[in-house]
């Protein structure tokens, strides 16, 4: 009996493992990589300190620095990472991790966004920054991408007041729609985080920042594949509890 | 034969996985944001000056009112009406865009109405989405204005925020004034949570202490001296009946009543030293709780009645200890500083308001009880007495100002601090009303 299982078994694994492994080389397949953007947190600490090239600018998957070290990256960062960069200004990958480092291992918690952090980390800089690197690299839309999901997302952040009521954890996804101008032209709710309050906050925070100007710098094509229509994930973090 | 059946259900797995990561390919193909931080500034709101449809002029600027609750509660920030382009009090003359070119988030309006009773209108607008939030009304005597607008605060508020407001509610508080002959003459007062229409329940050249609230707001509890020697009575604040219900030799203090209402803590030394102990209300039969040389003080009801919080210096230093009334086990609550006493639990039995003293001063400070974190949430000195609005969102306190007792109040979250005005003298021992309306 446990020897059929076993013989019966074995395949099936084994099938199931080559599924897995096809499942992960197409997910990879540079072709359609800067879809599954997961445009979080630019480790703010560390960019303020040296905010010169495009490439510090490149989201980090999470902005939680939790203990645990090698947290997977979203794949699409991940061929961008490994590639080389033709920067007018090359600054030694390391320097910027390794300022960051030590930071996560003191810190636990997630570092809350003071207002002048926020002002610190101006548009002005992220605009330039973007033009620098949209002017450097033609192949690259997935950095273009990354970082202009970063300004977004910063806007959003800097206009986000949550209610009282909102604990962290509680996930709210809303469908943005915008025009090539970057206006916002469509808020909805896809999935409700379950109070209504929190959602209204949620989409108080997108119509009150109302127009991503950055965005109006893609190329057509950019824009219709990833900002015409998107999401925003709502998950605080940095609540009391 | 096992294989014969295992094959086709092979082949479906296999087609799930390769449907499965179409899907996947599908939903990944659309960038999603993800924002897990806020900054969490005062939400702007406009309160319009509501319309008076009656005689003569309106009694109260009930806009004003609700304004004032909302700023209080820190979460909101108002629009000036200086700012304010228009004074609508009907939905159908608001010009949204407006109101967004001042930067109002939400538009509150209202009307009033005079008759047998007065009623309030109100509507409320989000000025970015061009729609109706919420309306209604609520009505009542003439004199219970004040009262009715609360309620509309409270009704605005729960539908901002997702939590109930607690503007509709009273206070208790202690005012002693110095005559000029030099004696002490002692009040104790009912206010609005606001501090407005403060009512003397009691009063006399004896010190009152702890007052208290039944659960259902209709009674209190406090302390007073009047027989010369410290007795804790009972009193109805709609028929006026009041009770002595202890008369012991020795302290007699911290009444609290039990979340049922049934039976009060306190505070006994008739057997010695300061311990707790139980009454019941309608046998007066009592029950020792805690038996220790040390002093037992300051009791609190945890909201499920299970057990009591309580201040001992049975380690030495005062500190907050817990009582399960079930197996009578002890607990050691607090562990943070020399000196954490007066603790007062919030509704959702998670926050503890409470005294804490650092560098030598005295702050109100919040235990979180499930992440055994605690946060100082005032910067002056002799802050006591804190005691936590029902809706668990603001905390307020005894301070002194200027070497006079006054009331302070700060929400929970440490965002906003406000002074309660204070119409004479020292003003002590805040507690704040469960919720009156519901």
């Amino acid at each position: 009996m446990l020897d059929r299982m076993t013989y019966l078994g074995l395949p099936v694994l084994v099938t199931l493992g080559l599924h897995v492994l096809l499942l992960m080389l197409i997910m990879r397949l540079p072709s359609d990589s800067p879809r599954t953007v997961v445009a979080a947190a630019p480790k703010l600490v560390a960019i303020q300190a040296t905010l010169v090239s495009a490439q510090n600018l490149k989201p980090k998957p999470k902005s939680t620095p939790k203990p645990v070290a090698a947290k997977p990256k979203p794949l699409a960062t991940k061929p961008l990472a490994t590639k080389p960069k033709p920067s007018s200004k090359p600054i030694p990958k390391s320097e910027p991790k390794a300022a960051e480092a030590p930071k996560v291992t003191a810190k636990p918690e997630v570092p809350a966004l003071t207002e002048e952090q926020l002002a610190a980390f101006t548009r002005a800089e992220m605009a330039q920054a973007l033009q620098t690197e949209a002017a450097s690299e033609a192949g690259e839309q997935g950095t273009v991408t990354d970082t202009i999901a970063a300004l977004i997302r910063l806007s959003v952040i800097s206009r986000w007041t949550r209610p009282p009521s909102a604990r962290n954890g509680m996930v709210a996804i809303l469908a943005i729609q915008l025009v090539p101008t970057g206006d916002v032209v469509g808020v909805s709710v896809e999935r409700s985080s379950g109070n209504v309050a929190f959602d209204s906050s949620a989409i108080n925070a997108v119509q009150n920042a109302g127009r991503f100007p950055e965005v109006s710098q893609l190329k057509s094509a950019e824009f219709e594949r990833d900002f015409r229509r998107f999401q925003i994930i709502f998950r605080p973090e940095d609540l009391r509890y | 034969m096992h294989r014969r059946i295992k094959q086709p259900a092979l082949y479906a797995l296999r087609f799930f996985i390769v449907l499965l990561s179409l899907l996947s390919g599908l939903s990944h193909a659309q960038l999603r944001i993800e924002v897990n931080q806020g900054v969490d500034n005062p939400t702007p709101i406009a309160v319009v000056p509501f319309a008076w449809q009656g005689g003569g002029t309106i009694p109260e600027d009930i806009a004003q009112i609700l304004e004032s609750d909302l700023v209080r509660s820190g979460q909101f920030a108002p629009v000036s009406r200086r700012d304010m382009l228009s004074y609508p009090s009907r939905g159908s003359d608001i010009y949204f865009r407006d109101w967004r070119a001042i930067n109002s988030d939400y538009v509150l309006i209202g009307r009033v109405f005079e008759g047998p009773e007065i009623r309030i209108e109100y509507q409320l607008f989000d000025t970015t989405r061009q729609i109706e939030i919420t309306a209604g009304s609520f009505s009542g005597a003439a004199q219970e204005i004040r009262m009715l607008s609360h309620r509309v605060a409270d009704a605005i508020y729960e539908k901002l925020t997702g939590i109930p407001g607690a503007f509709a509610t009273r206070l208790l508080y202690v005012s002693v004034t110095r005559n000029p002959t030099g004696k002490d003459f002692y009040r104790l007062v009912l206010s609005d949570s606001d501090g407005a229409r403060p009512i003397v329940l009691f009063e006399g050249r004896d010190p009152i202490l702890s007052p208290s609230w039944s659960p259902d707001g209709n009674e209190i509890a406090y302390v007073s001296f009047e027989t010369s020697r410290p007795a804790i009575y009972r009193q109805n604040l709609r028929t006026g009946a009041r009770e002595q219900l202890t008369n012991f030799k020795g302290l007699n203090n911290s009444p609290v009543w039990s979340p049922d209402g049934n039976s009060m803590a306190m505070v006994l030394s008739k057997d010695g030293n300061p311990d707790l102990y139980l009454m019941n209300l309608a046998s007066r039969e009592l029950t020792r709780l805690t038996r220790h040389y040390a002093i037992d003080t300051e009791p609190t009801w945890m909201p499920d009645g299970k057990a009591l919080l309580f201040t001992s210096d049975r380690g030495g230093r005062p500190q907050i200890y817990r009582y399960e009334l079930l197996t009578g086990k002890i607990t050691r609550v607090t562990f943070e500083g020399t000196y954490n006493a007066r603790a007062r639990v919030a509704q959702d039995g998670r926050n503890v308001a409470l005294v804490h003293q650092s560098g030598g001063q005295y702050h109100i400070a919040v235990h979180d009880l499930v992440t055994r974190k605690l946060t100082v949430l005032t910067a002056t000195s002799l802050d006591e007495s804190p005691s936590i609005a029902p809706n668990g969102s603001v905390v307020v306190y005894a301070t002194k100002r200027d070497s006079v007792g006054i009331l302070s109040a700060v929400a929970v979250d440490g965002g906003v601090r406000f002074s309660l005005p204070a119409r004479d003298g020292n003003v002590q021992e805040p507690a704040w009303s469960p919720y009156i309306y519901q």
